[in-house]
């Protein structure tokens, strides 16, 4: 079998709509509209040119409005249209669900929406609430667990196994931190130190505040995938690829290494004829410092138990030499919802467009993007590249 | 520990229901302070959580029984959540953690009683916990009583 798995296709349009730290967020309708309008502007398409909508489940709103009705509220006409409603998700299966659409001849150019309003519709008592209903009802939320308990569970297992340091879980936060406030758009504010990341208030044992995500009011996102590269700023979807291995974390087979992670990675390589070491940034999902770490290990950019010396000198600083989550991800830009790894894929096509200014990588030709569902019980990796 | 007239032995078997409930006949089991754990007559492997198959060799449910667990287990790891939300504020802080009976399955569950210097690689013992009318099953270190 050849490793390519045929021609690319393109994300030739991609719009972020930001909301604010603490602001309300517009309505779930309003900011999918945006996100399709700026997409569509971006990608310097006519929507008449739109025959495709895939969209893409929000956590608090995940049924509201069916693809056929989002694409009639748009004013689509005759479009192919399909939505990833269920949870767990890693989120990033949308951009591959355009590009299968795309490849199978059903449409040529899919438009790619996700919006949340997240804290906004629960506030954050019930965003914290909903999140822990991720759980499962009879055999884990007896227990108490908080959405950071299951990554705590994770760290604990890497600190005893390798002797993973505190000041290394924290130093993932304050190189993230320091993209964050690169980033115009950040909700967060100040510096980090690896003191006070260490001595923040304790969550679940050993992460402390500073080393989990934020919560946000809401957001969205809009791509437009085409069949054809539009002109030099489309970047090429070059490969994806995806693997569930496991739920409840009684199931999982480790708490601190994943096949099924290494799996999908070089799923997504291997249909980009790429390896590890063309891989100019990485955009991970980060809800805990300690995923960055598990995530550098499965995959294979360091070997078992050295991530958390891999971080320490500023590897993964823009200008090291692999930088991570470039727009802050959800430590130190935002958290939306649902649309937190697809606020990365923005970031990885700003990037390889070069439109990144102060948090520009150099040279960067290929990006791997990660999303995850559920503690990475089920990830799904994006390769993309500069056209 | 167990007062009731339907006081099994430890080495009770039962059959498994094909048309039950597996998760109610677990919890069933816990309000009488009983830990049933599936076992499967095919492959001789334990699991956890309940399910109408084996999820080791895919025998039918008729291939499986309810077997009680000599009730050791291992720390495999833990958290100490010290901002409950919901109805778990009122016990932070409180340890969660996942645990690996003697017999093979890992669970969910707590530590309760004394947790002072508890670590990953801890001997524990299966207990019983009330919460809000609902018996659950916890875990103690092996010696000390919660």
């Amino acid at each position: 079998m050849s490793a390519n798995q045929g021609p690319p296709v393109y994300i030739s349009g991609s719009a972020q709509e930001i909301v604010g730290r603490g602001r309300p967020a517009p309505a779930y309708l309003n900011l999918l509209a945006a996100a399709a309008a700026d997409a569509v502007a971006d990608a310097g398409l006519d929507r008449a040119a739109i025959d495709g909508l895939v969209l893409s489940s929000s956590i608090p709103q995940p049924f509201e409005r069916n693809p056929a009705e989002v694409a009639e509220y748009l004013g689509l006409g005759a479009a192919y249209t399909a939505m990833a409603p269920y949870g767990g998700r890693p989120a990033t299966d949308v951009l591959h669900l355009a590009r299968s659409a795309v490849r199978a001849g059903l449409a040529t150019n899919v438009l790619v929406l996700s919006a949340d309003t997240f804290a906004t519709t629960l506030g954050l008592e019930g965003a914290i609430d909903l999140y822990m209903k991720s759980f499962d009802a009879s055999y884990e939320r007896p227990f108490g667990p908080l959405i950071p308990t299951a990554f705590a569970l994770m760290a604990a297992r890497h600190v005893h196994d390798y002797g993973t340091s505190m000041e290394q879980l924290a130093r993932v936060a304050v190189s993230i931190r320091k993209h964050g406030l690169l980033n115009p758009h950040t909700e967060v504010s100040g510096e980090l130190t690896v003191r006070s990341v260490v001595d923040d208030v304790l969550v679940s044992t050993p992460l402390t505040r500073s080393m989990l995500a934020l919560i946000s009011t809401g957001g969205a996102q809009g791509f437009v995938v085409t069949r054809e590269r539009v002109d030099r700023r489309s970047v090429a979807l070059l490969g994806y690829g995806e693997a569930s291995a496991f739920m409840s974390l009684s199931q999982a087979p480790s708490l601190v290494h994943f096949a099924h992670i290494r799996r999908a990675a070089d799923l997504a390589l291997r249909q980009a004829d790429a390896e590890l070491t063309d891989v100019d940034f990485v955009q991970f999902y980060d809800p805990a410092t300690i995923v960055p770490l598990i995530l550098l290990e499965s995959i294979g950019f360091c070997g078992p138990g050295e991530g958390g010396a891999f971080v320490e000198d500023g590897a993964i600083e823009i200008g090291g030499r692999l930088p991570m989550n470039t727009h802050g991800g959800t430590l130190a830009f935002r958290h939306p919802g649902m649309g937190a790894a697809l606020d990365s894929v923005v970031e990885a096509v700003t990037q390889l467009r070069g439109e990144a200014g102060p948090r520009q990588v150099r040279d960067a030709g290929l990006g791997l993007v990660h999303g995850q569902g559920s503690w990475l019980a089920n990830n799904g990796f994006l390769i993309l590249g500069s056209s | 520990m167990n007062d009731g007239a339907d006081a099994v032995g430890a080495d009770a078997v039962r059959k498994v229901d094909p048309s039950g409930d597996v998760e109610a006949t677990f919890w069933d089991g816990c309000s009488r302070r009983e830990f049933w754990l599936q076992h499967c007559t095919a492959c001789d492997a334990w699991q956890f959580y309940p399910r109408s198959l084996c999820s080791h060799c895919w025998a039918p449910t008729s291939e499986l029984e309810w077997r009680r667990p000599a009730g050791g287990a291992v720390l495999e790891s833990f958290s100490v959540v010290h901002r409950g939300s919901g109805p778990f504020a009122d016990y932070a802080p409180y340890v969660v953690a996942l645990v690996r009976f003697d017999e093979g399955p890992i669970m969910m569950s707590n530590v309760v009683g004394d947790v002072e210097g508890l670590a990953i690689g801890d001997r524990l013992e299966l207990d019983f916990a009330e919460r809000a009318g609902r018996v659950v099953p916890v875990f103690t270190r092996a010696g000390k009583l919660s």
